[in-house]
């Protein structure tokens, strides 16, 4: 469906820990990554026995995607989910300096009746706490992660669906020449790349 | 014109189908099952955390008013002063447990683990009922091209209705666009 990430020793971890965001994330999308892998487009044909033009038409239709489209789509889908890992290791960042404060606020109240030589040290802390959140807090205010999530994951799923849209042949691709076809599907992708809505539904 | 031939529309449809459908299908099954499993183990945890969390508070409270000696008899609180590892481990547990409940309980802030198992649960269904209208070869090639075109239109509807959670929000005013 996406771009995968590498797994590693995740694939050993508990399904919740999987969830979790990534440290480093890789900044360049799969250039390999296909909506229709070639390779099982060739097999299908063999087992259900298709028309090798047919194929051989599909597969110049797939040739002029890779250039108009695929390759926005990946980079979408990769931003999209690189904005997703950071606005998710924001908000952990978050809920575990806001799980520490707790704790160390406890700590100081009861250091107060049983171990007070404590409490210098468990306020400092408490004070560096202070600190890197409003550090934290500052540098993740200027990266916007979930606009550039929800933007970046709305594109990519748009150029998917266009992706299909061509193959099938739906409206606006259900008439004129070549020509005309590579003309529109460009546009159409440029346009939904850039940000704009174009007409999905085709058959009302 | 550009209109495709049977056998272009029939290949085109087992295409859209094994790499559109299925692979959606076979997408939303996956992140359902994934989901409901982290779901699961995250609210296992929490409830747990929190339960144990009781047990802690409970036993400390049986320890503090049942061994005098270890509460500070010039204190009006209850405090433990002079703490045995045993008092030692209850009273970090009764700190840390809560908080560790916590930490769980905001993961669901985060993840929205219920919303997305909803979410595909809802788009799957909907997945076969656009499923329903797919071609059969016995149709006659204006029935075929109909079918076809209304079952790929349903199912990028489908696809397009499961992701519109992402899309409405950060769609830029028209007069904006039209601006530039």
């Amino acid at each position: 469906m996406t771009q995968k990430s590498p797994d590693g020793v995740r694939s050993f971890l508990p399904a919740w820990m999987r969830d979790m965001p990534r440290l480093r994330f890789p900044d360049q999308p799969d250039a390999f990554f296909q909506l229709v892998d070639r390779h099982q487009l060739q097999l299908l044909a063999k087992d259900k026995n298709l028309d090798p033009e047919a194929v051989a038409r599909i597969e110049r239709d797939l040739d002029l995607l890779e250039y108009e489209l695929l390759r926005l789509f990946r980079d979408r889908d990769m931003q999209a989910k690189a904005a997703h890992n950071r606005h998710r290791v924001n908000t952990l960042v978050f809920i575990l300096l806001g799980v520490m404060s707790i704790l160390l606020g406890t700590l100081v109240a009861v250091a107060l009746a049983t171990a007070s030589s404590f409490v210098p040290v468990l306020s400092f802390l408490v004070t560096l706490l202070a600190l890197i959140m409003t550090f934290t807090a500052t540098i993740s205010g200027r990266e916007t992660s979930i606009t550039n999530w929800y933007g970046n994951r709305r594109r990519a799923e748009m150029l998917r669906r266009e992706y299909f849209r061509f193959l099938m042949r739906l409206p606006p691709y259900h008439e004129g020449d070549d020509y005309q076809l590579k003309l529109t599907l460009s546009r159409r992708a440029a346009e939904v790349n850039r940000g704009l809505a174009v007409e999905e539904d085709s058959l009302s | 014109m550009n209109v495709l031939s049977r056998s272009d529309q029939e290949a085109r449809y087992l295409m859209f189908d094994a790499f559109a459908i299925n692979d959606t299908r076979s997408y939303y099954q996956a992140q359902i099952q994934h989901v409901y499993r982290v779901y699961s183990q995250v609210n296992r945890w929490r409830a747990v955390f929190s339960f144990l969390s009781g047990v802690v508070a409970a036993i400390l409270g049986l320890l503090v008013q049942s061994t005098p000696s270890i509460v500070c008899s010039s204190s009006s609180a209850n405090v433990p002063c002079a703490l045995t590892l045993p008092g030692a481990l209850l009273l970090s547990g009764v700190i840390v447990l809560p908080a560790l409940s916590l930490g769980f309980s905001l993961l669901f802030l985060v993840f929205d683990w219920d919303e997305q198992y909803l979410n595909m649960q809802s788009a799957l269904e909907n997945l076969e009922i656009a499923d329903a209208v797919s071609p059969f070869a016995e149709m006659d090639d204006l029935e075929y091209r109909a079918a076809m075109q209304a079952f790929t239109q349903g199912a990028l509807d489908v696809m397009h209705d499961e992701t519109v959670v992402f899309g409405n929000s950060v769609f830029s005013p028209e007069k904006v666009d039209k601006g530039y």
